[in-house]
């Protein structure tokens, strides 16, 4: 008998409640990444500090953005603190960074390693999360971290395949298309409008295939947790089968959880603090934000994981056996 | 070469029309007289030219030889000093650029008006008296069978071709829309110290003699014409092309633009004891909804410049609105904003927010430069500051007043698609160069009405000639009642880095129960400037002490009931030429460290969003 078909929109609510129950994981993302990005803010802090002194310009500044001071810190600043600009204010620093992924802008040397760090990081985290997220209950820590590293070094492998696939768009697709041919497109234009919507597609096709790529390494990830794979390659290539085989309901799911992502983004339009919002508000508005998006990460990992098993296993299945974290050789020695 | 229609002869010849010109007459004798026809080719981007250039030697010393600018044979190869130049400043203008996509102009004939028989050409040569560059074609040298005396003229004839060029600077096309500027051979200024005929510079303009310019165009018809001066006649040919005769008197440029997608309005601005103005403002299709907008940034700019320097030169004036470049790697730098007589090119985007500074900003800076750029016209290779500072302050000025606290910082992002304003960070006219800083130090050292008296007295005499630092200075000298040589001598030396510190300030406590402070104030920078300096005491009395800033430190001493609690170097603020402000300050309990926890705060959770992002597709 034909297995029933799974309902898009199930997986979707039930991935947002596997992610709700699980704070744990969401407020662990969280602490990481105040870890990675603490030290460089740290190192900022030390710049901006420096640069002030004794200098009454604090005062001024504590208000609002300044735009002369800014100017001239800039003219020092090196490293991180070349990228304190007004865009890293409110809404529009979520539009510039965006910008700047598109259109594979790079960035300084020691934010390019901090944000290679935290990816590493999350890596490292992702099978524990996903197998967290498959159980659909709490688990251990030391059988988190321990699935952590079950799943580690085959994510590894599969990030090496995956990262090369990135690499190969943003080292030839984009260049092509926002070069090459948004050059041909553009070069005899005068209507601004009609660039701009070329653009548009441009983007649309650049985005649409790191999407596909990303669904596919997602399912790739999923199916080697829930069904304990152990080939990288192997997984990428189910994860492959899977999509193709269902391909109108994976990116239905895909796009539901980006409209989830982007209804947060408009929100976060609504609250991101002004330049002179007092820094408790600020703080709690950037945090609040910050926990909402892991939490649509998750939920995005979650969704998928709900599909997957609904289509292929069941629900909360995971094939591997929780992983129980070895005790030490005195302890075996002593027959404990 | 192709020969013009016989309309364009019979044009030239019949009795001059009613010119536009200056509101007033113009100051200095009309020293050219220019005659000339030119055609478009518009598919294939060329004009053919011929014209008739009457010249009076304005010198006290004979002169053989005349010299002419070439404009667009900087952009004919790499190797002018224009390319030169760019590429010095880290820019490649003709990178990826096509044959066809480059510029040049040749003379094909040149001849003394009834010599036809004898060739200037065949002297003539090319010449860098700038920086002796032997590959640069942009100052044609002709010497003469016999010296033009002083007060006498001479009368040449002259035909050309020139290329148009996909935009570099000023001048150009995109798709079907040309702006045509420094595009004929242009006579340079012969001084009493010799010719001021410069090659062509980046972020320079021509500089060029006053005189009347009698223009017949020929351009594809119903294109849509704009050039400096009043169109006297238009002229169907029958051919598919029109022509169209433009007059200007009292001005030392003409520029123009063709296009058959220009949207045209106009507007008139109404003055008590002056005539109207008229405004033709010509603009691409999809910035349509911009017109009011335009038009009004236009009429405010001119009502502010008015009322704080002078009625405006011009009785009329076409704006142009350019094809905005998205994409400049393929279409080119574009034309950028600049003024010319009585028509200047302003510059705006699609989709641009009401709090954006564009087009206000361009369209406003170009007005200022109709007055201290074109109707003052300064040499500005020579004298830059001159040519550009003045403008560039006036701007400073004239800005807060027509558009009181409108515009925000706005960034474009995804390639231009999204103009997002930063409503937190409010937009500033960047006093940009080191000219428009000293002149903002000389305004903040006198009242606002002396500054402005300062800026109209240099115009009334600046106006209709070619004025030199000296008219400045005068100007400023007489209005300000000082004898301003630092003035003088920063002009001298724009560059020059001003940057005052507080270096330490130390307390102690004598036996008598006194505080003894020492402050020690340095000059980091080769500028030297007098300067206040203010000592705050911590019962709230405070001491300024005049410094000379000769030294390159100074120690201060005070014995006091109190400690010092600030110091302030230049409390006024001056100095705008003060690079570096943040160190002009020193308070004994400062607040640095809540600012950069405040920052540095702000900083963090912008890129943990940024990690969010990027761990989006891990």
């Amino acid at each position: 008998m034909a297995r029933p078909r799974t309902a898009v929109l199930g997986a979707f609510a039930e991935g947002w409640r596997r992610a709700l129950r699980a704070p744990l994981v969401t407020f662990s993302v969280l602490l990481l990444m105040w870890l990675i990005a603490l030290p460089l803010a740290a190192g900022l802090r030390d710049q901006i500090a420096q640069q002030l002194g004794a200098s009454r310009t604090a005062d001024r500044i504590t208000g609002g953005w300044d735009t002369a001071w800014a100017a001239e810190f800039a003219t020092d600043a090196h490293g991180v603190a070349s990228s304190f600009t007004h865009e890293v204010l409110g809404f529009g620093g979520t539009l510039a960074t965006l910008s700047w992924l598109l259109d594979a802008q790079p960035m300084p040397r020691t934010m390019g390693t901090a944000v290679a760090a935290y990816l590493l990081i999350w890596l490292f985290l992702s099978g524990g999360v996903l197998d967290r997220l498959a159980r659909a209950r709490p688990v251990a820590t030391s059988t988190f971290f321990a699935t952590c590293g079950v799943f580690f070094f085959r994510f590894l492998r599969m990030a090496i395949v995956v990262g090369a696939i990135y690499w190969a768009v943003f080292r030839w697709l984009q260049p092509w298309l926002l070069g090459t041919v948004f050059d041909w497109g553009t070069r005899n234009l005068a209507n601004e409008h009609q660039g701009l919507v070329l653009r548009g597609w441009l983007y649309g096709i650049l985005v649409a295939i790191l999407a596909f790529v990303n669904l596919i390494a997602d399912m790739a990830k999923v199916r080697a947790v829930v069904e304990d794979r152990h080939s990288a390659v192997a997984s990428l290539l189910a994860g492959w089968r899977f999509v193709r085989r269902r391909f109108w309901r994976c990116a239905t799911l895909y796009l539901l959880n980006i409209v989830g992502i982007v209804v947060l983004a408009r929100l976060w339009l609504q609250v991101a603090p002004s330049a002179d919002e007092p820094d408790w508000r600020a703080l709690l508005a950037g945090q609040a934000y910050l926990v909402a998006r892991i939490w649509a990460r998750l939920a995005f990992m979650a969704s998928e994981v709900v599909f997957f098993q609904a289509e292929l296993a069941h629900a909360q299945f995971a094939a591997a056996p929780e992983p129980v974290w070895p005790d030490s050789p005195s302890a075996d020695g002593a027959g404990a | 070469m192709r020969r013009p229609p016989a309309i364009f002869l019979l044009l030239l010849v019949l009795a001059s029309p009613g010119a536009a010109a200056r509101q007033a007459e113009p100051a200095s004798p009309q020293t050219v007289q220019y005659a000339l026809e030119a055609r478009l080719d518009a598919p294939n981007r060329l004009i053919t030219g011929r014209g008739r250039l009457a010249w009076r030697n304005p010198t006290l010393h004979p002169t053989s030889e005349l010299r002419f600018q070439m404009a667009w044979n900087a952009w004919r190869d790499g190797h002018s000093s224009w390319m030169r130049d760019q590429r010095v400043a880290g820019a490649f203008p003709a990178e990826g650029r096509t044959d066809d996509d480059m510029g040049f102009i040749d003379l094909t004939s040149l001849a003394v008006t009834g010599q036809t028989g004898t060739s200037l050409l065949a002297g003539a040569h090319y010449i860098a008296p700038d920086d002796r560059n032997g590959d640069d074609r942009t100052v044609l040298a002709v010497p003469l069978a016999a010296p033009v005396m002083p007060g006498a003229s001479i009368e040449v004839e002259f035909a050309w071709n020139a290329h148009v060029p996909r935009p570099f600077d000023r001048a150009g096309v995109i798709d079907r829309t040309f702006v045509i500027t420094n595009w004929f051979p242009q006579i340079g200024v012969l001084q009493d110290d010799g010719w001021h005929c410069h090659q062509l510079h980046p972020n320079t303009r021509a500089f060029n003699e006053f005189g009347r310019y009698d223009v017949a165009l020929t351009v594809p018809e119903p294109w849509t014409v704009g050039a400096t001066g009043a169109e006297s006649a238009r002229v169907s040919n029958g051919d598919g092309t029109a022509t169209h005769r433009y007059v200007a008197d009292g001005v030392q440029d003409f520029a123009w633009t063709t296009s058959p997608d220009y949207v045209e309005r106009t507007d008139r601005i109404t003055r008590p004891g002056h005539a109207d103005i008229t405004l033709r403002l010509l603009l691409q299709p999809e910035h349509v909804e911009q017109a009011d907008r335009q038009l009004g940034a236009v009429r405010s700019a001119i009502q502010v410049y008015e009322r704080q320097i002078a009625p405006f030169p011009w009785t009329r004036l076409t704006i142009v609105d350019p094809v905005a470049v998205i994409n400049s790697r393929a279409q080119g730098n574009g034309i950028a904003a600049a003024a010319y007589p009585m028509l200047l090119i302003g510059y705006t985007r699609w989709l641009t927010p009401w709090t954006a500074a564009i087009p206000e900003g361009a369209l406003t800076d170009q007005v200022g430069r109709e007055f201290f750029a074109v109707d003052a016209a300064p040499d500005a290779f020579d004298h830059p500051w001159l040519d550009g500072s003045v403008a560039r302050f006036a701007l400073t000025r004239v800005m807060p007043e027509a558009f009181p606290q409108r515009f925000v910082t706005v960034n474009r992002y995804f390639g231009g698609l999204v103009a997002w304003p930063y409503a937190d960070v409010p937009w500033q006219v960047g006093e940009a160069d080191a000219g428009a800083l000293w002149i903002g130090t000389l305004s903040a050292s006198v009242t606002e009405d002396t500054m402005t008296r300062v800026l109209s007295a240099y115009y009334a005499q600046a106006a209709g000639r070619h004025p030199t630092p000296g008219t400045f200075l005068a100007a400023a000298r007489a209005a300000t009642g000082q004898d301003l040589d630092w003035f003088a001598e920063a002009m001298r030396r724009p560059e020059l880095n001003v940057d005052y510190a507080v270096r330490a300030v130390l307390s102690t406590i004598t036996d008598s129960g006194n505080v003894d402070t020492t402050v020690v104030v340095a000059r980091l920078g080769s500028g030297v400037l007098p300067v206040d300096v203010r000592v705050t005491f911590a019962d709230g009395s405070n001491v300024v002490e005049r410094w000379d800033g000769k030294d390159e430190a100074r120690t201060l001493n005070y014995r006091r009931g109190s400690p010092a609690v600030a110091v302030d170097i230049d409390p006024d603020h001056l100095l705008r030429v003060e690079r570096r402000r943040t160190n002009n300050s020193w308070l004994a309990h400062p607040s640095g460290s809540r600012a950069a926890d405040k920052w540095s705060l702000r900083w963090m959770m912008w890129f943990q969003h940024m990690l969010m992002t990027y761990a989006f597709f891990v």
